[in-house]
């Protein structure tokens, strides 16, 4: 018989940590006690299907899966196969021939053995199913899973008005397609890895080998496999647990819903996890710029692009600073406002009972109510609700003289402000710190926004990403990389990739030899 | 150790917490008295003994220790201040249709400008607030006291809250009335006068706008200059035009210019912006009126064997004609000749009206001669700076020949008006 | 296959040319116009400036010299290895009081400055606090970061400065500049010993050079940031003496933040630029406040060699804060800013000069022995 050399992913064995459910038990020979240990093991829950069959060859042999992990058409096609006359077998020949015959022989393409109960637990819990034998002391895995998962639909939270509108699933293996898709190089390495003790979720480490800087892939290793928890529930526990600094309100690592955005982060040299069971999937290292940029911005004109991302800086700024400025200006430097707005400010103030100061913080509350509420309220309502709070109960409070019409529209601009950031762990973090911004202001005035600045900014420089530092091609200054930073410019001039990254094979254009390019 | 840090941390935050108690600055916006417009009058006799007659009953004690002390320490209040203050009520847009005043008045008597604006906090609910003064008008007589316009200013520059870019203005009549100035389409009467300052653009007789910066630059280097000088026509409207001028010799005023004059010491400074100039055009009693565009000038200076310099100023002036009256075919190149040549006689005359007035009567030179000199005969003006408005008086003397040559270029959208008879 | 080390990039010159311009960039330029116009006349002071800028250079230059000769140890070790551990402690000490004298000294500036222009009755004590407080948590972060702020705090700080230059042109007589050359000798050296004082702060190249990747070009960054400390002092000067005339600015305490205030855009949109102008100067004073706070901090830590960074900065920062307010009026305060620097020539220029031509020596002799 040839051998039949399918590489598959899942033939790695996935690195592990944490104590397996069975460590070093084996199986036995005997059928039934087999059988009975899964059932002990899982506790004879109701989607176990265990069905025994004689095959073909005369062994008795069982056929163990879970109902709603496993595609049916496959246990029909395995069922058949083992019990059709299709294997030919000597009658006479024994379990273990019959199992490795069995193997090359089942139509299905993924497929090994193992002896370990732990990997055959793991792998019908995984949507497997497990052939197990009479008087062979090795299980039978085939790959078999299907189950019903939300189709590719275009993600939520990063729509763009021109570009791919596919968004990952919860499925990693359709997230994975994905990112094959667009990366056909040969040198695209996926390494797979298992976190949580009892979770036992998947997780796919994928980078460009070549490209990347062989550091960063120890580094990121190194801090995977550091994970110890019970579950890691969607891609955020991961993030927190290997992020440089979890206290920090900057996100330092991105997480996006986009596949173009992943592929586009591979090619630059960048790292990306895809994990099971979430579609948001994540990117390190990254800088402050990868805040401001967009997947559109690529796909667009290049003077467009540039220009709007300066707009998504400059919004960056007013939501952050603009209310802080307001009470700044309000309450402490009268004299820094032009003449007429002083004075038009001061009579729509008349009337006001608050100052500045706890009108602000009451608008901005509210609208931070509003938002939370937005979210969860079902669809049809969310909308209007939105529109309802931000223009009526404005309104309704400005006439009532609870708050001034100035203050309705600062709150109003800011709040569109945080949503023109393209990342939402960035714009959570503006919408955090702008309370700490305005408290500043409140205690301080210009001069306490100013500190507060400063104390952001020391944060900002310490704050590194997988060892690069955080503010990017800004500080250290890396002039080269300012062609894709806040101005874009046309694709015919991005040359290299971000010098930041200290990647392996900086061309990206143009190059009259690939590979290595020395220093 | 760990305990310990962790004891730290909240410690650290409720002692910094005390600072919060402070937020010494924090005033609301509608709590300020915001100050627009100085007006400075002096106070005469006759209205500082009915102000002190006019006291209450429970008050005419406290005012007679008051006046006692007055006199004890030999001080009379040497300035009345006016003091526009803004209502924010009524400054914002109003959508019932009313109209509230904008502003009200305080006035305060007091010796010093400082002590004064006390004063004015023991009467406002708002404290007053000087960091919007737009206008500070000073009256004639008290821009007249000798050596004290230094004095008058300081308060105005040194405070933290003051800005170099406040204008000043000179009035021959009641700073308090120039400031009570209601035109309808203005609000806020300062308002209304800075933005008239503005309109050199307009019109040639108003002197370029006068920044209190400017003033202090101006008694420092101990060079005369020129204020504008607003003077009211009625309580609708003021008029600003005219300069007063200011003399190094005393640092007080000593004069006013009128229009016409004023007109001249633009054009010989260099500072005209626009403006109409009429003249006179061929014998049969026709005129026109000339708009200045542009503007160059060029001094020269010649010293004689005296050591006096003459000056020799080369003005020239571009502009159109915007008024006519018998002036034949205005298209044509003679007539565009000769229309240049008179207006530039009509200026000539405004600027020889304006020297004549500035060297003899005057005798200040608001022309700006003598920065002329300090910069292109430096030497020179070390020597006989102390003799040029004093001593020889070598300002007076100098002669100055200003000649001025006029280009009209455009005429209008018409030829003429009326047949040619 | 290249093994790029991931992570902490060296300093490139032209950051480090960066952080040089940023040390130099400070409460000086806000003051500089007034001491300027006072000891000379008209617009000579560009050449007061000019002058001082290369003499600054030039120590620069010897300065760095020696940084380099240091090679891959902290300054003060190289020092001790040269004149004696307790010799190089001296310097150390004097180093440190001459770096905390600069930060605290910063410090009461901006505090002052405050004051005058934000605050009305907000104790100037409270103010210098708050930034100290900053300065300290600025220190108990990574050095490196501290080099990272100033590259991106230096830009902004341009851009103000370009804006002041092109809204401010207007303003400007150019008579006001005229006459040129009438100042005397004397006071021309006057004026530059005044610019020579505010352009001090270069001596930061002996501790920084340990970032940089190529130490060698540490000259050339130090030239580099001078110029850009010099031009933009002669940018600034040149616009008070133009829309203030040399008298004018004279008698002007702050004559930087009045020339802010000046700007007007056109629209009157933003009718108050000096706050715009005095928010991004805080920026570039607190730089310079922190890198001598940290600097301090090192010498500290080399004098006494097992005590922590923390603590030594802890012991520092209200020996520092006492130092701040301890001058009471401006003129106080002016003594203040020339004993540090004199500081500054004789412990950071004049030693580490001393350092260089001893090491020549010793490496002369040591060449003569090997022979």
């Amino acid at each position: 018989m040839t051998e039949v050399g399918l590489i598959s992913m899942e033939h790695k064995n996935p690195v592990e940590r944490g104590p397996k459910s069975a460590p070093g038990q084996s199986l036995s020979a005997s059928l039934k006690e087999n059988v009975q240990y899964i059932k002990d093991q899982l506790q004879s829950p109701g989607d176990l299907l265990i069905k025994s069959i004689m095959t073909a060859a005369g062994n008795k042999a069982a056929v163990v899966c879970i109902e709603g992990l496993v595609d049916k058409q496959f246990q029909v096609q395995i069922l058949q196969s083992l019990l059709q006359e299709k294997l030919h077998i000597n009658e006479e020949a024994d379990s273990e021939t019959t199992m490795s015959v069995a193997g090359e022989l089942l139509p299905i393409q993924d497929d090994r053995k193992s002896n370990e109960w732990d990997d055959i637990m793991l792998s019908i819990l995984s949507g497997d199913t497990a052939i197990f034998i009479e008087g062979v002391k090795e299980a039978l895995l085939l790959g078999s899973k299907g189950w019903k998962s939300r189709a590719i639909e275009e993600p939520q939270t990063e729509s763009i008005i021109r570009g791919p509108r596919d968004g990952f699933t919860e499925d990693l293996r359709t997230n994975t397609a994905l990112v094959r898709r667009r990366i056909k190089d040969v040198n695209l390495r996926f390494e797979s890895f298992r976190i949580g003790r009892r979770a036992r979720k998947e997780v796919v480490l994928a980078y460009l080998h070549g490209v990347v800087n062989p550091q960063l892939v120890v580094e990121v290793k190194r801090r995977l496999e550091s994970i110890d928890i019970d579950d890691a529930e969607g891609s955020g526990y991961i993030e927190q647990w290997i992020t440089d600094r979890y206290w920090s309100p900057y996100p330092q690592i991105l997480n996006t819903e986009r596949p173009d955005k992943v592929a586009g982060a591979i090619m630059q040299g960048r790292i990306a996890l895809i994990v099971d069971g979430t579609p948001f999937q994540l990117i390190m290292p990254i800088t402050l710029s990868s805040f401001i940029q967009s997947p559109e911005d690529y796909y667009q004109n290049w003077i467009l692009s540039s220009v709007l991302r300066l707009l998504r800086v400059v919004s960056a700024f007013m939501a952050l600073f603009l209310p802080g400025i307001y009470i700044a200006l309000l309450e402490y430097h009268h004299g820094m406002l032009p003449s007429k707005l002083a004075f038009s400010i001061a009579g729509a103030r008349e009337g006001v009972p608050f100052p500045a100061v706890v009108e602000t913080f009451l608008m901005e509350t509210t609208l931070e109510l509003l938002r939370e509420a937005g979210i969860r309220l079902p669809k049809p309502i969310g909308q209007t609700i939105g529109v309802v709070g931000g223009l009526v109960i404005g309104e309704a409070a400005v006439s009532a003289g609870i708050v001034s019409p100035v203050m309705v529209v600062v709150v109003a601009v800011t709040a569109i402000a945080s949503f023109a950031i393209p990342a939402y762990g960035f714009a959570i973090s503006i919408r955090l710190l702008r309370f700490g911004i305005m408290i500043a202001a409140a205690v301080f005035g210009l001069y306490g926004v100013v500190l507060a600045l400063i104390v952001n900014c020391i944060h900002l420089a310490n704050l590194k990403s997988f060892g690069m530092a955080y503010t990017g091609p800004l500080a250290p200054l890396r002039l080269q990389d300012w062609r894709d930073f806040i101005i874009r410019v046309s694709v015919m001039d991005m040359n290299d990739r971000p010098s930041i990254l200290e990647t392996m094979d900086d061309v990206r254009i143009k190059s009259d030899k690939q590979g290595e390019k020395s220093k | 150790m760990r305990a310990s840090r962790r004891l730290v941390a909240p410690l650290l935050l409720i002692v910094c917490s005390i600072a919060l108690s402070g937020c010494w600055d924090r005033v609301e916006i509608d709590q300020r008295g915001f100050v627009v417009g100085v007006g400075i009058d002096e106070v005469s006799k006759k209205e500082s003994a009915s102000g002190e007659a006019a006291g209450g009953s429970d008050r005419k004690s406290e005012q007679a220790q008051s006046a006692s002390v007055n006199t004890q320490n030999n001080k009379r209040p040497k300035y009345r201040a006016t003091y526009q203050i803004v209502t924010p009520g009524g400054m914002k847009a109003t959508t019932n249709g009313q109209t509230a005043a904008a502003y009200f008045h305080m006035t305060v008597e007091g010796t010093t400008l400082s002590t004064m604006e006390a004063n004015l906090a023991q009467r406002m609910s708002r404290a007053p607030f000087f960091e919007h003064l737009k206008l500070l008008v000073i009256s004639e007589s008290v821009a007249r006291r000798p050596g004290e316009l230094a004095e008058t200013i300081d308060f105005f520059l040194r405070d933290n809250q003051m800005r170099r870019s406040t204008r000043v203005m000179v009035t021959p009549d009641k700073a308090a009335d120039i400031l009570d100035t209601q035109t309808p389409g203005e609000r806020l009467p300062s308002a209304y006068l800075e933005l008239v300052s503005n309109n050199v653009m307009n019109s040639s007789r108003i002197l370029p706008q006068t920044r209190i910066g400017d003033v202090q630059e101006y008694l420092l280097k101990n060079k005369s200059f020129g204020l504008q000088m607003v003077s009211n026509g009625n309580r609708a409207y003021s008029t600003i035009g005219g300069t007063a001028v200011f003399s190094a010799r005393s640092n007080r005023l000593v004069g006013f210019l009128d229009g016409r004059e004023t007109a001249g010491l633009n054009f010989l400074r260099n500072t005209i912006k626009g403006g109409h100039i009429e003249f006179p055009y061929g014998d049969e009693g026709g005129h026109g009126v000339f708009i200045v565009q542009r503007m160059t000038r060029r001094i020269r200076v010649t010293f004689d064997k005296g050591g006096l310099p003459t000056f020799n100023i080369h003005i020239e002036v571009q502009g159109a004609l915007n008024e006519a009256a018998r002036i034949p075919d205005t298209l044509s190149q003679d007539t565009l000749t000769r229309m240049g040549q008179d207006a530039g006689k009509a200026i000539q005359q405004l600027t020889e009206g304006a020297i004549d007035k500035l060297q003899k009567q005057y005798r200040s030179d608001v022309i700006d001669l003598d920065e002329y000199l300090a910069r292109k005969h430096p030497r020179w003006w070390n020597k006989h700076r102390a003799n040029w408005e004093q001593g020889d008086n070598l300002f007076s003397q100098a002669p100055i020949r200003v000649r001025v040559a006029a280009y009209v270029h455009r005429t209008g959208n018409i030829n003429l008006t009326e047949e040619e008879k | 296959m290249k093994t790029a080390y991931f992570g902490e990039r060296p300093v490139t010159p032209l950051e480090m040319s960066m952080t040089i311009a940023s040390m130099l960039i400070g409460v000086g330029v806000l003051t500089l116009p007034r001491t300027l116009a006072s000891a000379t006349k008209s617009f000579d002071g560009w050449m007061c400036i000019v002058g001082a800028g290369i003499v600054a250079m030039l120590l620069g230059v010897l300065v760095s010299r020696t940084a380099i000769k240091a090679g891959n140890q902290p300054f003060l070790d190289y020092a001790a290895s040269l004149i004696s551990r307790p010799l190089a402690c001296l310097l150390a000490l004097l180093q440190l009081l001459y770096f905390m004298g600069f930060s605290a000294y910063e410090t009461r500036a901006i505090a002052n400055i405050s004051k005058q222009y934000l605050f009305d009755k907000t104790p100037v004590e409270y103010i210098a606090l708050a930034f100290f407080l900053v300065i300290v948590y600025g220190v108990s972060g990574s050095r490196s970061g501290l080099l990272r702020l100033n590259v991106m705090f230096l830009p902004a700080v341009l851009v103000v400065v370009c804006i002041v230059v092109l809204f401010g042109y207007r303003w400007v007589e150019f008579g006001n500049l005229e006459p040129f050359f009438v100042t005397g000798l004397p006071n021309l050296l006057k004026g530059m010993k005044e610019v020579v004082f505010s352009l001090l702060g270069f001596e930061i190249i002996l501790y920084y050079i340990m970032f940089m990747g190529r130490p060698e070009k540490a000259p050339k960054a130090v030239v580099g940031g001078i110029a850009i400390a010099v031009a933009v002092d002669l940018i600034i000067y040149q616009l008070a003496i133009g829309i203030f005339s040399n008298v004018g600015a004279m008698n002007i305490v702050y004559p930087a933040v009045e020339l802010a205030k000046e700007i007007q855009f056109p629209g009157n949109f933003f009718e108050r630029f000096e706050s715009l102008f005095f928010v991004i100067w805080i920026m570039t004073i607190y730089n310079t406040a922190v890198m001598g706070f940290d600097l301090a901090g090192e010498c500290m830590a080399f004098v006494f060699k097992r005590m922590p960074k923390r603590v030594c900065h802890l012991i520092l920062a209200p020996i520092a804060m006492i130092v701040c307010m301890m001058p009471q009026n401006l003129p106080q305060f002016n003594i203040l800013g020339d004993l540090i620097s004199y500081l500054a020539i004789s412990a950071g220029i004049l030693v580490p000069c001393g350092l260089l031509l001893l090491n020549g020596r010793k490496k002369g002799e040591g060449s003569r022995e090997g022979k």
